[in-house]
């Protein structure tokens, strides 16, 4: 990244409610334009304390944070809202108005006394709608939208109040798996359409991976910048959030249980049928053991019609689901 | 969909109604009473003509005339003040009553009720100037309770704790007006029940003098405060986020409410219920929480039923006069409770 790009620089910050009892210190972050951040990290860790902090919706402790050179100290609450925008969890009452309306609402800054709308703040908010694609919403309440297109018509007018960083605080919390999807990857379109930079706190880590170009892990150490990729493979994000009982597998990216290995099977087969066969014995504490000459499980799929062939000490069983071969092997001997 | 915050085309019809409305009640208003005034002469005298009978001038004049006008203000004014309180604690329930205005407006007249019967009945020997010593000593209590809400403004972030603060002075000075009932006379209580009952009849020409600037005066502040209170239909945060100086709108709607409230409660007793239920109505009607929309409809909605109010406490035909906050009471709550149940759940 090239330095003109910079677009927010934290220098020795330190975060939290009171002077002595800082959540965060030191940090020494970046946000350059047009990329997508996602910030990860457990609950509690200081995530929104450090977006509000940004936001400077709260004081900062130590350090200073500063928006395209210019230190947050120094910058009103009105002009701040210029260059950065919040969208937050949300799902709270917000009183009758149209989706438009409340679009609209995000050209606060930029109105006079009264909030009137010139010509190109409604070129702008129409343009942020279908940015979000929500045009089909404009004239519907917003007390009669679901989560997720509230959601959407909040981010609308984030991008209404067309500022340079745009900060979101959980967006997808309340929404459910198809709407965060969909709202992640607008938010990914919208950083590449617009060029603006979009900063998300989020618990998706599957989500944070697919749509970030770069992550920020946060520890209690402090915060690990890098590429989703890079510090998988590096093992921060295990280092983060793997526990005891859960653990990180780098080949997925997901988290699993780790299992207790009660039997050991040694199972062979291809692409998703060896997947989900996969994860059915784990699920019933098997093993994955290519040594096991006594127990093997050969899954074959011909075009869609899946067989098992279950080899026992030369024995062979044969099962048309996962369920039969479930069944069979976990039968009372 | 060029005038996105413009009032919608559809709703044009409500205002050609409501300022209609308004007339027809207020021309209903001034001609009713114990003497029989037809409506011809009572428009004479509105514009300026002689009409045959003196009397009927004087009558329109002198007492028809400043209660209606009292009458328009006091609804214009405590609905416009309900909207900014539910709009600013986010809360459907909030009124200009529950920031403990109106209790602290009681406590200055019961303070002053006990006070008179403790110099001998000073109130029956002042006579006229009486009423006005009752003004005072509201004004006195409503501005004593608003500075204790403002200083703890000044200290509490959240809109929610501020309104339980607001809470808790009402119950505070509630608690001690009931004290001194307990130890006070008869007649003490009896005139301060009188008070309580609400008047929008006793403002002379003088009085509205200084009660129709100060109304005014707090009915455009409002309406200059639009902007920020439809940012702030999205909670703080958001308002916050999108420039609003939450601070300094927060202290501009306490005070605009509280010359509002206060002033009305000084000049005629609490009158209970206009300032929760105009802005439901409004907003029902309007289908919007647009505070630009709200404010104007606010101001004629709440002018219209505290007319309509007025004329009901007249018992027209009758020698009687019901108290004023007894009928906004009796017509209010039933349509409160009627918003709730119709629409599930309210929303500010």
């Amino acid at each position: 990244m090239i330095d003109s790009a910079l677009l927010l620089q934290t220098v020795n910050l330190s975060i939290g409610y009171a002077a002595h009892q800082s959540i965060l210190e030191g940090l020494n972050l970046s946000l350059y334009k047009g990329e997508l951040v996602c910030l990860l990290g457990e609950n509690g860790i200081g995530k929104s304390t450090l977006l509000k902090t940004l936001s400077k919706t709260m004081p900062l402790l130590s350090g200073d944070v500063s928006i395209a050179g210019k230190s947050i100290r120094a910058i009103n609450q009105h002009e701040l809202a210029k260059k950065i925008s919040l969208v937050l969890t949300g799902s709270h009452e917000i009183g009758m108005m149209d989706a438009i309306e409340l679009v609209a609402l995000g050209r606060y800054p930029h109105t006079g006394w009264g909030g009137k709308l010139t010509k190109r703040d409604i070129e702008i908010v129409n343009n942020a709608m279908s940015l979000t694609g929500i045009q089909y919403l404009s004239s519907r309440k917003v007390t009669e939208l679901s989560d997720g297109q509230l959601q959407k018509v909040m981010i609308a007018r984030a991008v209404a109040q067309d500022s340079d960083l745009m900060i979101l605080d959980e967006p997808t919390a309340f929404l459910d798996v198809n709407n965060r999807v969909e709202v992640m990857y607008m938010l990914k379109k919208l950083a590449e359409d617009t060029n603006k930079t979009i900063l998300i706190s989020t618990h998706d880590l599957d989500l944070a991976f697919q749509v970030s170009g770069r992550l920020w892990l946060a520890t209690k150490a402090g915060i690990t910048t890098g590429s989703p990729e890079d510090l998988i493979l590096n093992g921060e994000i295990e280092r983060t959030f793997a526990t005891e009982n859960f653990h990180f597998e780098k080949a997925t990216g997901k988290f699993r249980k780790t299992i207790l290995c009660t039997k050991t099977l040694n199972l062979t087969g291809e692409g998703a049928s060896y997947f989900w066969t996969k994860n059915a014995l784990e699920r019933k504490g098997f093993c994955i053991d290519s040594e096991n000459k006594d127990l093997k499980l050969k899954v074959t799929d011909n075009a869609g019609n899946h067989h098992w062939k279950l080899d026992i000490k030369g024995k062979i069983h044969t099962f048309s689901s996962v369920n039969e071969l479930l069944v069979f092997l976990t039968k009372p001997v | 969909m060029s005038e996105v915050f413009q009032i919608k085309q559809s709703k044009t019809i409500l205002w050609i109604i409501l300022p209609l409305l308004l007339l027809v009640l207020f021309l209903t208003n001034i001609s009713l009473g114990s003497v029989n005034i037809p409506l011809n002469d009572i428009i004479d005298i509105l514009i300026g003509k002689t009409v045959e009978k003196d009397a009927w001038a004087n009558i329109i004049l002198q007492f028809r005339l400043p209660k209606a006008m009292t009458a328009i203000l006091v609804g214009a004014g405590l609905s416009v003040s309900g909207l900014l309180m539910q709009t600013l604690f986010r809360n459907p329930l909030a009124g200009p009553f529950v920031l403990g205005i109106t209790s602290g407006a009681s406590l200055g007249v019961a303070l002053l009720v006990l006070a008179t019967a403790s110099f001998g009945g000073i109130l029956t020997f002042i006579g006229t100037s009486g009423n006005w010593l009752m003004v005072l000593a509201a004004s006195f209590g409503a501005g004593l309770v608003l500075m204790l809400v403002l200083v703890a403004a000044t200290r509490v972030k959240n809109s929610m704790t501020l309104l339980i603060i607001g809470l808790m002075f009402g119950s505070a000075t509630g608690a001690i007006v009931s004290i001194l009932q307990f130890f006070s006379s008869k007649e003490q209580i009896q005139s301060y029940l009188i008070w309580t009952f609400g008047s929008v009849g006793g403002l002379t020409w003088r009085e509205i003098n200084i009660f129709l600037p100060i109304i005014l005066l707090g009915l455009v502040a409002a309406f200059l405060l639009k902007k920020p209170l439809n940012a702030l239909l999205l909670g703080e945060e958001y308002a916050k986020s999108m420039g609003v100086k939450i601070k300094s709108v927060r202290f501009m709607v306490i005070v605009v409410t509280s010359i509002l409230a206060g002033t009305i409660t000084a000049f005629c007793g609490p009158i209970a219920f206009i300032g929760i239920t105009v802005p439901h109505l409004c907003r029902m009607i309007f289908n919007t929480s647009n505070h630009k929309t709200l404010i104007i409809a606010s101001v004629l909605m709440g002018s219209i039923i505290m007319l309509f109010c007025d004329i009901i406490a007249q018992l027209p035909g009758s020698q009687f006069v019901l108290p004023i906050n007894a009928v906004t009471s009796l017509l209010g709550a039933p349509i409160v409770v009627w918003i709730i149940l119709r629409k599930k759940n309210i929303t500010t």
